[in-house]
């Protein structure tokens, strides 16, 4: 494996490991009955080509740290399945159409069959962590372990955030959006696939608070791409439909700017369609409006330049969770992954 | 910094470089937001988990104080002992399962030793005795009673030595419930050929006990009558 370079670089060796586990998780999803009901259903998202940024972290820490694709795969592959069961649960939550470019999964199959395929998959996702032969009985109960407590900060993260919607909470800043993302997104995102790397590859030796440092950077760095991306990116490479987390009434980092530096009045009127859009209705202003009020009191440039400096922080830390790991290619994948998470744009 | 682009969107630039934490007063305003508002808040969690710090500055390039490679060698050894661990624990599981599966078999058994050893090897010259020990078992829970005797034991070549000349000390064995009783086999081995025999032991009034008994018979003693 050559080390990854430039955008181009992550990507292929992200496409690499995806691939592993994809085929890997096949194991688990074929020859399932019943096909109509269910298992076509919980078949379809991991089907529709991801990034696969969790897995090919958690594998390439493992390697990075002296362990092997073989011992780390279930662990991705579990990590993948528990993803696309949230993504199925988020989808039918904000009332989202698409989903990697396809109409999401209940609009597809109907609210009650889409809740139902993300139950499985939740339930799938631990079938690779019981199947734990390659791993010592030790670390293997550390993953499970590590698993249900990720389990619970990200479903904890996710209920705060339809909670400050339904209750259309408004007075937030920059801190209290991050300790929300800590949970919702970057628990599952990085910080475990770096610590369930760390973990299997050092045969559980290594100190796991850097992991959780650097993972709570790069994943705050993700998420606040991600946000960006929602607003003006391409929907056909970004895959969901752009300006979603408007219409939704999502707390982001650039909303949360445009609420602390907007006029009086105009705030009295993102306030109202936050409002109807908790309710599920359309308030006077229109989604477009409100990005271009973002755009104009320079939310969106805030947003970019904040993450840049949470990005600043994830190569300190990434020094620091990495300090006893010899030069590899592993190594300097997840390190390329923190000016990735900047530039991406799917 | 670059500015935004005309949708708004502002265009990235490369961080990589500098060492962000040194690199503060090159930051902008919003950029030091950003890395101090996520250190207050990763920070306070992990202080809330109890965690330690990171050391101030920044770090070595070949480590963060260990020997080089003290962290490789230690994976190693942990890995090695988990290996060794965990095939000390399925030994023991898959001993521990024979012995219970044994002790679940309710009934009175017949071993050669109190272990568990399902066949009784005993052996001496001609001329000498053979002697040996049988246990037997009661994991009934009713009192049993046996009266042993041993088979005939033939050698390969047909030969035989009759198994009434052996005998049990005590001839008749009594057992409590979930108790084990030893019995003394003695074989005397007058006129006996050299070789190997085999034959059972047996227990009078319990058709479903038997031990297998291996007589191994050697050459007259030296200087023996």
């Amino acid at each position: 494996m050559s080390p990854p370079v430039g955008l181009e670089g992550v990507e292929a060796t992200l496409a690499r490991y995806s691939r592993l586990t994809r085929e890997a998780m096949e194991r688990y999803l074929q020859g399932r009955l019943p096909d109509r009901y269910l298992y076509d259903l919980v078949r379809d998202y991991p089907s529709r080509a991801g990034k696969g940024i969790r897995p090919s972290l958690l594998l390439a820490t493992c390697q990075a740290f002296g362990g092997s694709v073989d011992e780390a795969i279930g662990p991705a592959v579990a990590i993948e399945l528990a993803h696309n069961a949230f993504l199925v649960h988020d989808d039918v939550e904000d009332g989202s159409a698409q989903r990697r470019g396809r109409p999401t999964l209940h609009r597809l199959h109907g609210m009650p069959l889409a809740v139902n395929a993300g139950d499985a998959l939740a339930v799938l996702a631990l079938e690779p962590l019981r199947d734990g032969a390659p791993l010592s009985s030790r670390v293997s109960r550390r993953v499970s372990e590590e698993f249900l407590a990720m389990l619970t900060r990200t479903i904890e993260g996710q209920a705060t955030e339809l909670g400050w919607r339904a209750d259309n909470v408004v007075d937030l800043d920059p801190t209290d959006y991050l300790e929300l993302i800590s949970r919702k997104t970057c628990w599952y995102t990085t910080v475990w696939p770096l610590r369930v790397g760390a973990l299997i590859g050092s045969s559980g030796t290594a100190p796991l608070d850097p992991m959780t440092r650097f993972g709570f950077y790069l994943g705050a760095a993700f998420q606040i791409r991600d946000d960006l991306l929602n607003l003006v990116g391409s929907e056909a490479r970004y895959g969901k439909e752009l300006l979603g987390d408007l219409r939704e009434g999502k707390r982001t980092l650039m909303l949360i700017h445009l609420l602390a530096s907007a006029a009086p009045d105009q705030r009295r009127a993102v306030v109202a369609y936050l409002a109807a859009a908790a309710r599920g209705e359309a308030d006077g202003m229109a989604p477009e409006e409100l990005l271009d009020l973002m755009v104009r009191h320079g939310s969106l440039e805030f947003a970019f330049q904040f993450g840049q400096g949470v990005a600043a922080a994830a190569y300190e830390s990434f020094h620091q969770a990495f300090a006893d790991v010899p030069p590899s290619p592993h190594r300097d994948f997840v390190e390329a992954l923190i000016p990735y998470m900047l530039e991406r744009s799917a | 910094m670059s500015g935004p682009r005309d949708n708004g969107q502002a265009e990235p630039r490369q961080p990589g470089g500098f060492g962000p934490f040194q690199a503060l007063s090159t930051f902008t305003d919003v950029q030091r937001r950003g890395l101090e508002a996520a250190s207050q808040v990763i920070e306070g969690f992990l202080a809330g988990l109890g965690a330690q710090q990171p050391p101030p500055g920044p770090v070595a390039a070949d480590g963060n104080g260990q020997e080089p490679g003290f962290a490789q060698v230690r994976a190693t050894m942990a890995r090695a002992l988990d290996l060794y661990s965990d095939l000390v624990r399925r030994s023991f599981e898959g001993y521990a399962d024979l012995v219970e599966q044994s002790l679940r078999v309710r009934g009175v058994r017949l071993h050669a030793a109190d272990d568990g050893q399902a066949e009784l090897t005993v052996q001496g010259a001609a001329g000498t005795r053979a002697a040996g020990t049988v246990w037997l078992h009661n994991t009934t829970d009713r009192p049993a009673a046996a009266v042993l005797r041993l088979t005939g034991l033939t050698a390969h070549d047909g030969r035989v030595v009759p198994g009434t000349a052996a005998s049990f000390e005590p001839a008749t064995v009594r057992i409590a419930p979930g108790a084990s009783v030893a019995a003394r086999l003695a074989l005397p081995l007058d006129g006996v050929a050299p070789g190997l025999y085999r034959g059972y032991v047996l227990a009078g009034g319990l058709p479903d006990a038997a031990l297998p008994v291996r007589l191994l018979a050697t050459g007259s003693v030296s200087g023996s009558p």
